[in-house]
Parts: structure tokens; C-alpha cells; sequence
């Protein structure tokens, strides 16, 4: 079954429409590459999956069950069971600058899926090993740099064991030789056969890790396929001049 | 009489008016504190009417004197007809009153800015890790709005004691009017100093606690 579902999503801001009839799958295992020019809708699409946004038409399922039918939404206890099966990493981090690593891992799984101290400072424990900050858990945000607090965020999103991860242009703020680090924490989880999907500015990364790219352009998707169809062989106008003026 | 016994004579009856002055202070803080904060949860609330009226009271008591609040509570209430009755209260009963309803719109307003602070990411990491409301309040925005908020609650809590003076207005037996007393009675001008000196000695005191709470707060952080 697939993860998601999206059927012809539509969404506007004002008179803006800024996601125009747009259809996708999800399958489990797959890492997706959202990729496009910034106004082009990706990020939008991304917070509709997770009910940051709104839809204002369309279906979106999630395992099979409706987050929204038809443009109409399901009750709020089942968005909220839907929506925590899935993580989102944000381009800001958005890391609770009030708490320690350690806190800010912990926070959600203790008050959200009630388990034992135990259990959670195991994972707590182990996350941080797997994002390389084993030593940082009594840190705070402020103290840790760019790099290390988009790895926090990452390893916090997995606290919550979700089945999908979104990334929303995770290393857009980050200082270039910073990028490396959590490109690599994310290439590990692909290894790993997490399902994932990543709204990006990093070509190579996509080109790399990614097993399928979606390619949009003004609120549509433009062209999908493999890494290599997508930059090797692409087929539309727009994805060429997109991915020409890209490598610049 | 020299300087010393004047002084020691006078100051058993400004130490009384001492405890009035920190009486009203703490009665105006230990309410207008949480006041302010349910005026800001009602302004931000998206129950229009209730959020309009809240504007309405910080704006009528942010646009008019304390001094007139006060005497309007203590001297022309009493004469409205058929709630006046009701509203007849002693002094420091009238001046708290005041004093609180005055606070509260303050304080509600420093209790906004520090929510404009926190930045919106923090209320989506919430609910993208599934915390309730009330979770995401308590947990992570309160903490952060309240860091934010602390150095003008410090301030505007230091201005509250220099303000308890304007309960002279309506004869509250505070230091003002224990100075004003004395200065009159015995004809000197030494008095209104004491005062100048006891005033001095408590903001000096809160100056102190506010710095520590801001290390403290500022101490979680790095």
C-alpha cells in the first residue's frame, strides 16, 4: 500500500493559486526529492501533507485512511492519529531553545505517547549516537551550531518513531561546509529504508540519494521520474532551464 | 531636638507607611500578574467580542491617569445610583482595586509582546510532534513569552512602587502621606528625604531580584 496518496490537491492564498490539481504517491521505503524554483509550490505541499496547510480541494490519504476526502477534512482526532505517524524537520530547525537536547527529544514522546522513562533515554541515547551528538545532550540549542541543531531536529523527529519523514528544505539556513554533516544523517536513514521525502536545493543530494524525483513548476508537477531521467535525460522545457540554471 | 532623635521620632511613623506602600505592591502584583496574562489569552482569543472588549479596557486604562482611576473609584463611585452602594470601599481596598485593573492592562500588553516574540516555528514543531494545546502553551511557549516579558515586567514593577505615592491622592496612609504629614506638623524638610530614602531602598531591592530571575533565565539558555 502506499503511504501517501494524493489526489488532484488544489490550494490558494488569496487569489494566488499556488498548488494546481496536483496527484502523487508515496511508497514505503521510497525517498522523494521535491525539487523546483522557490515560489514553485513544494514547500506548501509539503505542510499540506502534515495539516500545516490547508487544502482547499483534493484527497489526501494517508495508509489508506483520508487526512481530507474530496476538500473535506476528516474530525480532528483522526488527523491527529494520521499526522503523528509522520515527522517533519523545517529549515529552521524550530529546535525549543528553552530546553536541553536531551529535553527537546524527549518532550513529545513523553507527554504524546506516554512511555516509560526507560524506554525513551534508551532511544534518546541511541538517536543521538546515530546523528553523532551522544556528547551534546545536556547542551542547548543556542550553544550548538547550525549543523548539529539540524541533526537534533532530525533525531527529535524520530523520537517519535514515525513512519515518513518530510523535510522542508533542511539545509537551506545552514553555512555551506555545514551541509555535509546532515546530508549525511539523512543519506543514512535512505540506507535504512526510511521512507522520506525532502523538498531540496541540493541537486547532488537528490541525484544521489534519492530514488524518485518530482519536479514542479508554478503549483504543478512538471515531470517525475528517476534521478537519472530527471537530470540525465529530462524531457520537459522547463525542467532543463530549471536544472541548467540550478548548476550555475 | 538634633537631627538623630528627629529621625527616630519620625521614623516609626514612615516605616508604617512603609508597610501600606508594600502591601498595595504586592496585592497589585500578586494579582495584576495573572489579570494581565488572562487580558492577553482574551485579546488573542478568537471569540471577537471578548477580544474587543479587552482592547477596550487596556485602552481606557492605558488612556487615562491612575490618579483619576483612583479617585474616581474611591471618591464619585460610591455616588453612581444603584450599584454605588455596592462599590463603597475603604481606602486601601479602593486603591488596590485601582491599582490592579490599572496593572493588569500593562502588564497584559508586556504579555503580548513577549508572545510576538516566539517565533511561529515553535507552535509547528508542537503540533508536527503532536502536542496538545495546552502542552504547547505550558511546555514551550510560556517559557520562552516569559523570558522575553521579564525585563519589562521588572521595569514596570519598579515603576508600580514609585506609583503607590499617587494613593496619596485619596488619603491612603502610605510613605507619601506620612512624609506630607510630618513635613507639615513639624515644619522641616526632612521627611520627604526619609522618604526619597525608603522609596530608593525598595526599588534597590527589587533591581536586585529582577537581575537575579534574568541570570537565571538567561542561564537555561547557554
Amino acid at each position: 500500500m502506499n503511504i501517501i496518496e494524493a489526489k488532484n490537491i488544489k490550494k490558494s492564498f488569496g487569489d494566488q493559486e499556488v498548488l494546481k490539481d496536483i496527484s502523487f504517491k508515496i511508497h514505503p521505503g521510497e525517498v522523494v526529492a521535491l525539487i523546483g524554483s522557490s515560489g514553485s509550490g513544494k514547500s506548501t505541499l509539503l505542510r499540506c501533507l502534515i495539516d500545516l496547510e490547508k487544502i482547499d480541494e483534493g484527497t489526501i490519504l494517508m495508509e489508506g485512511k483520508p487526512l481530507v476526502r474530496d476538500g473535506r477534512y476528516s474530525d480532528k482526532k483522526a488527523i491527529r492519529e494520521l499526522t503523528s505517524k509522520m515527522g517533519m524537520v523545517f529549515q529552521q530547525f524550530n529546535l525549543f531553545p528553552n530546553m536541553s537536547v536531551r529535553d527537546n527529544l524527549m518532550l513529545a514522546p513523553r507527554l504524546v505517547k506516554k512511555e516509560s522513562a526507560e524506554v525513551l533515554e534508551e532511544r534518546c541515547q541511541r538517536l543521538l549516537q546515530k546523528v553523532g551528538l551522544a556528547p551534546k545532550a545536556n547542551a542547548y540549542p543556542a550553544l550548538l551550531s547550525g549543523g548539529e541543531q539540524q541533526r537534533v531536529a532530525i533525531a527529535r523527529a524520530l523520537m517519535m518513531e514515525p513512519e515518513i519523514l518530510l523535510f522542508d528544505e533542511p539545509t537551506s539556513s545552514l553555512d555551506p561546509e555545514l551541509t555535509g554533516e546532515v546530508l549525511q544523517v539523512i543519506k543514512q536513514l535512505a540506507d535504512e529504508h526510511m521512507t522520506m521525502v525532502l523538498v531540496t536545493h541540493e541537486m547532488g543530494f537528490a541525484k544521489e540519494a534519492a530514488h524518485r524525483v518530482i519536479f514542479m513548476d508554478q503549483g504543478c508537477i512538471e515531470e517525475e521520474g528517476t534521478p537519472d531521467q530527471i537530470f540525465n535525460h529530462p524531457q520537459k522545457e522547463r525542467t532543463r532551464l530549471f536544472l541548467m540554471s540550478s548548476y550555475k | 531636638m538634633d537631627l538623630y532623635q528627629y529621625f527616630m521620632k519620625v521614623i516609626p511613623f514612615m516605616l508604617s507607611g512603609m508597610k501600606t506602600t508594600l502591601a498595595l505592591g504586592a496585592v497589585t502584583i500578586l494579582f495584576s500578574l495573572p489579570l494581565g496574562f488572562l487580558t492577553t489569552l482574551g485579546v488573542r482569543s478568537r471569540f471577537k467580542p471578548l477580544s474587543w472588549l479587552l482592547e477596550a479596557y487596556i485602552y481606557v486604562m492605558r488612556g487615562t491617569p491612575l490618579m483619576l482611576q483612583l479617585m474616581f473609584l474611591y471618591y464619585s463611585l460610591p455616588y453612581v445610583p444603584v450599584i454605588g452602594k455596592l462599590f463603597t470601599m475603604n481606602r486601601f481596598m479602593a486603591a488596590s482595586v485601582a491599582f490592579i485593573l490599572n496593572y493588569a492592562a500593562y502588564f497584559g500588553e508586556i504579555f503580548r509582546g513577549g508572545f510576538l516574540a516566539v517565533p511561529k516555528g515553535q507552535y509547528e514543531a508542537c503540533q508536527v510532534l503532536g502536542l496538545n494545546r495546552w502542552q504547547t502553551m505550558t511546555r514551550v511557549i510560556m517559557p520562552q513569552m516569559f523570558r522575553v516579558a521579564l525585563p519589562s515586567i521588572s521595569n514596570e514593577t519598579i515603576t508600580l512602587v514609585k506609583d503607590t505615592a499617587l494613593a496619596y491622592v485619596i488619603a491612603l496612609p502610605e510613605i507619601m502621606h506620612a512624609a506630607k504629614a510630618a513635613v507639615s506638623r513639624d515644619a522641616v524638610p526632612a521627611p520627604y528625604l526619609y522618604a526619597a530614602a525608603l522609596y530608593l531602598l525598595m526599588t534597590f531591592v527589587l533591581t536586585l531580584v529582577f537581575k537575579k530571575l534574568e541570570q537565571r533565565y538567561r542561564l537555561q539558555e547557554k
